[in-house]
């Protein structure tokens, strides 16, 4: 394979169309182009260039940069990952990442118009203010204690003011006309109340609009929050959503004959949404050129090479490694955290799964209930198999590990 | 409801049941086909990247045979054991999770300092 005189083992670069390949996505007026990545080490060996993991190299391209940064939103750039990690921390974040929400609603009394399976859905929803990293799962069947739970009570009913005047809108006529996530009140279990004096468990927003009562309607509905992740109900994600975009590049050859000049320009300019292109004039000539300004607002709508004279002087395309995350929190934890701890989560899975593996290679059976607890998705305790109403298997699956060759 | 599948059930190892197991299709010490519990793409593309970029390693794929199954089969083939090299499909995925490791580690570093950069900044211009 290494059969020319240049190909030292361990060159890194291409030739510049095969770079610009490994670089790029490219956008067409019809379609995108060259979208698969190559993964596999050997993808450029017949040209004596490894494409194999190299982790000095992977240290010096790294890049992160933070675009923006509060409470609910972070957008920042990720630079020299490949895709497969930037999804896998968007699908841990989205689905694997634990917080609090309501699991049991008890209805006392409900007199609205609002059905209990409905209600019960719409306080499941509502984000807790609650660090999640401080409780524990709860199984099935387990008593809950302030460990593992939170206790919530909403207790409003609907009356006529008494210094109602009679043509005023409902709002102004009836007390709690609309019932608020505000309403809903935190009962401490043990020494929760001590525990979090100082930032009490509460709804994230006061001003969600749980029901909507007339006089005489009541709802009387007491709550459990328990700990879960987005995988078994989205109610459990922490985030609103969190995407990644690739980074766009938009360029105009730069040789004079094929500039963007003119009428042409201006036109190019006004078509674009993004307000992507600027017109400069060239000093001397009198030409006003089309230059790319701002190639970060481009979102590939490709308005500027759809059936255009100048079609073939634009080229758009999108960095493979190079992402824009951007993170909403629902507000229970700062979106820093959700990414910190998506980290987290993905070395635990790691750390997992090798112990285990070099365990079971070493033909030792490994402890798996002890081990399993310490990862972050299986931190129940009790005897889950039980309740899951698995059969208790008579063998240790461990010991198949042990004979690599039973089939 | 009554036959739903617990919620709970694609995220919790049961007892019993060990996070990864593997075995030899065809008697051939250079394949192997692991199967871990309780994952699903997030982790199987990654690892497949991973061990793809291992010089030893000629075939790596994974899948999730249904979606009701909470498991993934990650299946790995490296080359010929020769003399010279202790190479296993074993060892290749245990080298490629420890490579992985180390990248989560300088990202968190990375991140980290990004974060810590940007807040002192805002706390600056006020």
């Amino acid at each position: 394979m290494e059969n020319g005189p240049s190909a030292a083992p361990g060159r890194r670069e291409l030739p510049e169309h095969l770079e610009r390949t490994r670089r790029h996505i490219e956008i067409g007026a019809t379609r995108p182009s060259n979208v698969e990545a190559r993964h596999a080490h050997d993808a450029y060996a017949a040209l004596g260039v490894t494409n194999a993991l190299d982790l000095a190299a992977f240290e010096r391209e790294l890049r992160v940069v933070v675009r923006s940064n509060t409470h609910d939103e972070l957008v920042f750039e990720m630079q020299g990952i490949d895709a497969p990690l930037a999804n896998a921390f968007r699908r841990i974040m989205l689905a694997e990442t634990p917080t609090m929400a309501v699991e049991h609603a008890t209805f006392v009394d409900n007199t609205s118009i609002i059905h209990d399976e409905i209600l019960a859905h719409r306080l499941g929803l509502i984000p807790i203010m609650a660090d999640p990293r401080e409780f524990d799962y709860h199984s099935p069947g387990e008593p809950f204690s302030e460990h593992n739970s939170i206790k919530m009570v909403l207790d409003v009913e609907c009356k006529v003011r008494a210094d109602a005047v009679p043509d005023a809108p409902a709002s102004q006529r009836f007390e709690n006309a609309s019932v608020y996530s505000r309403q809903i009140e935190w009962i401490p279990i043990g020494a929760q109340g001590d525990r979090y004096a100082d930032n009490p468990i509460r709804p994230v927003h006061d001003d969600i609009l749980i029901a909507q009562l007339v006089p005489g309607q009541r709802i009387h509905v007491e709550m459990v929050c328990i700990k879960g992740t987005g995988h078994m109900h989205a109610k459990w994600s922490p985030v609103a959503t969190a995407y990644y975009q690739l980074m766009p590049v938009v360029e105009i050859r730069a040789d004079s004959g094929s500039r963007i000049v003119g009428a042409h320009a201006q036109q190019l300019q006004k078509l674009c949404p993004g307000n992507v292109f600027d017109i400069e004039s060239v000093p001397g000539s009198g030409l006003a050129v089309a230059t790319v300004a701002r190639p970060q607002s481009c979102t590939m709508c490709r308005e500027c090479i759809r059936d255009k004279p100048w079609a073939d002087q634009i080229r758009l395309s999108r960095v493979r490694n190079h992402f824009i995350f951007s993170i909403e929190s629902t507000g229970a934890l700062p979106a820093y955290q959700i990414f910190l701890q998506a980290l987290e989560i993905m070395v635990a899975k790691c750390t997992e799964v090798k112990k285990k593996l070099e365990a079971a290679s070493r033909g030792l059976p490994s402890s798996s209930s002890a081990a399993a607890r310490t990862a972050q998705g299986a931190s129940r305790t009790g005897t889950a198999s039980a309740s899951i109403g698995a059969p208790l298997s008579t063998i240790d699956e461990d010991d198949d590990l042990t004979n690599p060759n039973r089939s | 409801m009554a036959n739903a599948p617990e919620r709970f059930d694609a995220v919790f190892l049961p007892d019993g049941v060990s996070k990864i197991s593997y075995e030899h299709p065809m008697n051939d010490p250079s394949t192997a086909v692991f199967r871990i519990e309780r994952e699903d793409h997030t982790i199987g593309n990654l690892l497949r990247m991973q061990l793809l970029r291992d010089k030893n390693v000629i075939f790596a794929g994974y899948r999730q045979p249904h979606p009701l199954q909470h498991h993934i089969e990650l299946r790995v083939k490296v080359k010929q054991p020769s003399s010279l090299s202790e190479e296993s499909p074993v060892t290749a995925l245990i080298e490629a999770i420890t490579d992985l490791d180390q990248e989560l580690n300088l990202l968190q570093d990375r991140f980290q300092f990004a974060v810590g950069r940007a807040q002192a900044a805002q706390s600056e211009t006020g």
